[in-house]
């Protein structure tokens, strides 16, 4: 199994520590309910060292990465992230990514770390791409008063950072890449650390911490992206879906530029199934499985759920039946055995924070 | 109960004595001639981790043994709890709905489920002591253990 550079600290800090996509993890550090409302109120720091990060430089990145990407890479600026879809030529999602210019001629792509190998397979037949992910620590410092953790610990002025936005510095010697960014719902910071030394690398962490930062695990990560509204690959969306189906087109520049995966998806767009969420209106926790009802019809299945400890009420992600989806319609879930009632959300279930 | 995987060993498990068991991980705890207490054990909790919410019977309710009377729902996942014993549902434990995380915090004694009236005492027979059920999660674990 993989671990992170600082696999030790968790070892002897964390409660849970479990398996995901094949990496030694932190599930939970104090408490899920504690740690959700530390990013919510305050702040809270993760260890995403899992994510997959590949660095693809030279001549051509930008015009190669824009073919294989959804949006337009040539056209950005310098020190900017964006969200991006890598599709294959029928149009089906192969993962969902963020791409960030480092320079002129070199981008860093940031990519989930169930899809690493495919991900690697299809981009690094057309690009030359350095495999980070072992050699570097990726932190998510998300909530509230992150810019304040972020500025005490790493000196990086975050009120000329928007959202999105990088700051590349140094800590300890080692290159430091700052983005506005996350996966939370909130304001918040991802710091990545190229190849720093153990010491480094657990200085940083302790740092965030004596800042007041709140270590949390994965299991509260997945709380709180579920609760902003976010997907996540290979559980809610999967190669068999477009990004309509997934509600994720407003990562196409489908006029900007010709990518892979683009002639598939202009003309008919071929729905056959709708990503959306679920907010229970009676008590009980949707599950990935559970089937999703109108009527005696089963309509379609949920892929994800949870309980939002923000509403205090089960939501869920799920895939359900392009002719049902309307916001706020009434469906119902077989919880259980028991039918239970919920309705449609296509807007996040807890407000987004970030900043403009 | 359902299976939940591995997770961590290392860990004891409390098994007071005096209790019965049953192979789900539901302890009865008698009170009286035919009345008990009734609720999961240290182990199912700890398996279950973090438990956000609890769904109880109404009181009154008159089950058979092995007929599904709860759902104990976790952070991680979520499992029917079942009567150990035929019987009467007497009172089911409320405060559990504002802070299910006691069956967490103290599964044998403030995480109650419910209190029930025995319908057949004999069947008592049926349920696992202290010994036996010790000696029945530590195979659970190791063939977790195996699977691993």
């Amino acid at each position: 199994m993989r671990a992170g550079v600082l696999i030790s600290i968790h070892e002897s800090h964390a409660s849970v520590l479990g398996e995901f996509s094949g990496w030694r993890v932190p599930i939970v550090y104090l408490g899920t309910k504690a740690e959700h409302a530390s990013v919510r109120n305050s702040c809270g720091l993760f260890d995403v060292s899992h994510m997959t990060r590949l660095v693809i430089e030279g001549e051509r990145a930008a015009d190669e990465l824009s073919k294989l990407l959804t949006v337009d890479t040539r056209v950005m600026k310098v020190n900017r992230m964006k969200y991006s879809l890598i599709l294959n030529e029928r149009g089906g999602i192969i993962d969902d990514v963020t791409v960030s210019r480092l320079g002129p001629h070199r981008y860093l792509l940031v990519s989930n770390a169930v899809t690493r190998d495919r991900v690697i397979d299809w981009i690094g037949s057309n690009v030359i791409i350095d495999d980070l992910t072992h050699d570097s620590l990726m932190l998510a410092v998300q909530g509230p008063s992150s810019p304040n953790v972020i500025r005490e610990v790493l000196g990086v002025k975050t009120d000329s950072m928007r959202w999105f936005q990088l700051n590349l510095s140094e800590y300890r010697g080692c290159e430091c890449v700052v983005s506005r960014s996350g996966y939370t719902g909130e304001d918040g910071f991802e710091v990545i650390l190229i190849k720093p030394a153990i010491d480094a690398a657990t200085g940083l962490w302790k740092s965030f911490v004596e800042r007041g930062a709140t270590p949390c695990g994965l299991a509260v990560r997945d709380v709180l992206r579920l609760e902003a509204g976010y997907p996540l690959y290979g559980v809610d969306v999967d190669e068999s879906m477009n990004p309509y189906e997934a509600r994720l087109d407003s990562a196409l520049e489908m006029d900007r530029h010709d990518f892979i995966g683009r002639g598939a998806l202009i003309g008919e767009k071929r729905i056959r199934v709708t990503l959306v969420g679920l907010m229970m209106s009676e008590s009980g926790i949707p599950r990935r499985g559970m089937g999703v009802y109108r009527g005696e019809d089963k309509i379609g299945v949920v892929t994800s759920g949870c309980l939002s400890y923000s509403l205090q009420r089960g939501i869920a992600l799920s895939h359900v039946s392009p002719d049902e989806v309307g916001d706020g319609r009434l469906v119902s879930i077989d919880y259980r055995g028991r039918r239970r009632s919920a309705s449609i959300k296509l807007t996040p279930f807890v407000e987004r924070r970030m900043p403009r | 109960m359902l299976k939940l995987g591995s997770i961590e060993l290392s860990e004891r498990y409390s098994v007071p004595e005096g209790l019965y068991y049953t192979r789900d991980h539901e302890w009865v705890k008698l009170t009286g001639k035919r009345t008990a207490l009734i609720g999961i054990t240290d182990y199912a909790q700890r398996k279950l981790r973090e438990i956000i919410y609890v769904e109880l019977p109404q009181p009154q309710t008159r089950v058979v043994q092995k007929q599904v009377i709860a759902t104990v729902e976790s952070v991680k996942a979520s499992v029917d709890i079942y009567a150990p014993l035929t019987g009467k549902l007497l009172e089911v434990n409320t405060k559990l709905a504002d802070s299910p995380e006691l069956i967490n915090d103290s599964p044998y004694d403030d995480g109650w489920l419910a209190r029930f009236e025995i319908a057949d005492e004999s069947e008592l027979q049926t349920l696992m002591e202290a010994d036996e059920y010790s000696r029945y999660i530590a195979e659970l674990e190791e063939e977790a253990g195996e699977e691993e």
